[in-house]
């Protein structure tokens, strides 16, 4: 294992990837502030650029998009206190007022401590955890993979951002059943193609990725424009100071310590993520805090910044450790990350820290180092970065536009995809309107054929029995854990139909 | 009643379970792949007929939770403008997948973006192309001599000779 760790190593710090991983993390800054624009769009805007270079390369590239993108949210949280991301929502709670008070400087170098920190821990543990993980699921089975599936599709749901299960749930089969368009792998029977051989191979997972994230969210953004103006002027006000006193440091440490903990074990289970778990961290050093410190909260408190910031860098590793390690992804932007290595032929599961080590090892290694990236060199030039928000939108927009259906064209080169990327961008529209989220969807698509080879080989090898999804002890308790993630948001949701719902179509899922 | 956000996406979910539920049954299948336990129609099926019972609980919910209180949803006043700029940009899409091959790349996309500024509200001749020719033929240089993908020029020149 140590020659792997030192392959991955030494890729990792290879001159080009070093760039590669800077370059990753200034975009995704970028792209995370822009208000509207998250990880995935930012990561899916990214894949056309990967195809060109070797697996390792890619996978870095879209780490260090992904951190540079919730850095970059959690920069408008607190600029302007419009996050870009849902994960860094909570960051604008009390990063915002800091802000309002004079200390955005002092905000952002915080937020950038707190996610390093976060970050660098939980790639400790996600160093000791995956392995282990590997091991044990070389020992799965199509039926084991097959219950895995359901879980991880049905916990995206349970936990979804905007706490809508059924809808979830609608999404999640939205996709699976648009990942069954195209000629079936198995029989080699067309199916939903309609007589168009365009749709022979199915709709690719990047025209959906751009159309339901990229452009949609672009074209949302144009609706929404006429309320934001007067906020972006404000950004390029003087940030102030960076510094942090001693003391500060050692009133966050704890803080951070705890945060980073539970941010990363939220960001192992399936469908959670760092919005759950930044929310979670607030919550949690809110309750623990002195009466004379809960009331600070909400006002600027330092605690109350680092503890969501720790939580989400560190719950963006964690959501690696089930990619990596089962080959599941637990988020959307762990899907679309999914989506690109399945386009290189790597399958991530525990054969791929077997089979490409440098792969795995690498992207772990990246992952220190985009967070070193991130604190020392993004964070002195925010001021400067900050400016970026201020490009005119009427420019912005069409570029953005543009960037996404050139990325599905050059894979392609089928003009026809041109076409259904407007037809997608059309329905993402109507769904986000109605309060539908895009993370499940994505899921739901690049889980489906999974989905579908592993039950159609377990149902083969057992005759058309059922009996495998119970035959064996683990299949049965991942299925069981299941039920219970189904069941649990199901119940509150017929006990208490009232629920009041957010409607926040304008910030981005992770 | 009227009909609310979740209504009316749980509404439009069903029908579409329903089509796709329907045409599911139209796969065909190679002779003697009806008596195999796993067929292509099998998942497509379960996924129709899953969608179809979670739109009806939804929209059963969604008109119980409707009778229980009054629809707070607000109505916002509809942005006309944002929704034009929005529409005439997809329609721009259209237009920019429909001149891409007949105008090579470079022609269209510049196309492209001049009419997209345009729509966005950006009037400043000097600014529209400033912000769109370097950008092209610098994407275009990348694409073609950096990254070596060979992009086609138009094929409308071959009919005007």
């Amino acid at each position: 294992m140590n020659a792997d760790i030192l392959i991955g190593l030494q890729t990792a710090l290879s001159f080009d990837n070093l760039l590669i991983v800077t370059m990753g993390c200034f975009v995704g800054t970028f792209i995370g502030m822009l208000p509207g624009l998250g990880p995935i769009t930012a990561i899916a805007l990214m894949i056309p650029i990967t195809y060109g270079i070797d697996p390792s390369s890619g996978m870095i590239l879209m780490a260090g998009v992904y951190y540079g993108a919730i850095f970059g949210g959690s920069t408008s949280s607190i600029l302007i206190n419009a996050p870009g991301v849902a994960g860094t929502v909570a960051t604008s709670f009390d990063g915002y007022p800091m802000a309002q008070k004079g200390q955005a400087g002092k905000a952002l170098a915080l937020a950038a401590y707190a996610s390093f920190a976060g970050g660098t821990i939980a790639a400790v543990f996600l160093l000791v955890a995956a392995p282990i993980l590997s091991t044990v699921s070389l020992s799965f089975q199509s039926p084991d993979y097959f219950a895995l599936l359901v879980l991880g599709l049905t916990a995206v749901a349970a936990f979804s951002s905007q706490g809508n299960f059924l809808k979830s749930i609608m999404m999640t089969l939205f996709g699976l059943m648009l990942s069954t368009v195209g000629t079936d792998e198995a029989s080699g029977v067309e199916r939903f193609t309609f007589g168009s051989i365009d749709l022979l191979d199915g709709i690719s997972f990047l025209l959906i990725a751009m159309s339901m994230f990229a452009l949609s969210e672009a074209l949302i953004q144009v609706v929404a424009a006429a309320k934001e103006k007067g906020k972006a002027a404000q950004a390029s006000t003087n940030v102030g100071s960076l510094k942090l006193s001693m003391a500060e440091v050692k009133e966050v440490a704890p803080t951070v310590a705890r945060s980073s903990v539970l941010g990363f074990f939220v960001g192992v289970l399936p469908g959670a993520g760092a919005t759950i778990a930044s929310f979670l961290a607030y919550g949690f050093e809110r309750n623990i805090a002195s009466a004379k410190e809960k009331l600070k909260f909400g006002k600027g408190s330092l605690r109350g910044l680092a503890a969501p910031e720790t939580a989400n860098n560190a719950a963006c590793s964690g959501s690696f450790v089930p990619l990596l390690t089962l080959g599941i992804p637990g988020s959307g932007t762990t899907a679309v990350m999914l989506g690109a290595l399945l386009t290189y032929g790597i399958q991530p599961g525990p054969r791929l820290f077997i089979d490409n080590p440098e792969v795995f090892w690498s992207v772990i290694i990246s992952m220190y180092v985009g967070n070193i990236v991130l604190l020392f060199i993004n964070l002195p030039l925010i001021p400067y970065i900050a400016r970026l928000l201020n490009l005119p939108k009427q420019l912005l927009t069409p570029l953005i536009l543009f960037f996404s259906l050139i990325g599905v064209y050059l894979v392609s080169f089928n003009t026809f995809d041109i076409f259904m990327m407007a037809g997608f961008a059309v329905i993402a529209i109507g769904l986000r309107l109605l309060n539908f989220s895009m993370s499940p969807l994505i899921l739901g698509f690049i889980l489906g054929g999974m989905l579908e080879q592993n039950l159609r080989r377990a149902m083969t090898l057992n005759d058309g029995d059922v009996s495998f999804l119970w035959d064996r002890p683990i299949t049965l308790s991942i299925l069981v854990i299941t039920v219970m993630v189904l069941l649990l948001p199901l119940i509150s949701a017929l006990k208490k139909p009232k629920n009041t719902e957010k409607d926040t179509p304008q910030v981005s899922e992770i | 009643m009227t009909l609310t956000k979740d209504k009316a996406g749980a509404l439009i979910f069903l029908m579409f379970s329903i089509c796709y539920g329907y045409q599911a049954y139209y796969i065909p299948l190679y002779p003697g792949e009806e008596y195999e336990v796993f067929t292509s129609q099998t998942m497509p099926k379960v996924y129709a007929l899953l969608a179809i019972l979670i739109s009806v609980l939804a929209l059963m919910m969604a008109v119980l939770k409707d009778s229980e209180q009054a629809p707070s949803e607000k109505n916002e006043p509809f942005n006309i403008k944002g929704w034009g700029q929005c529409a005439a940009l997809l329609l721009l899409m259209l237009f920019y997948g429909a001149t891409l091959e007949p105008l090579g790349f470079v022609l269209s996309t510049i196309i492209f973006l001049n009419i997209g500024y345009l729509i966005m509200g950006e009037r400043r001749i000097k600014r529209l192309l400033l912000a769109s020719v370097p950008v092209v033929v610098v994407f275009w240089l990348v694409i073609t001599k950096l990254l070596g993908i060979y992009l086609a020029a138009g094929n409308i020149w071959d009919f005007l000779g």
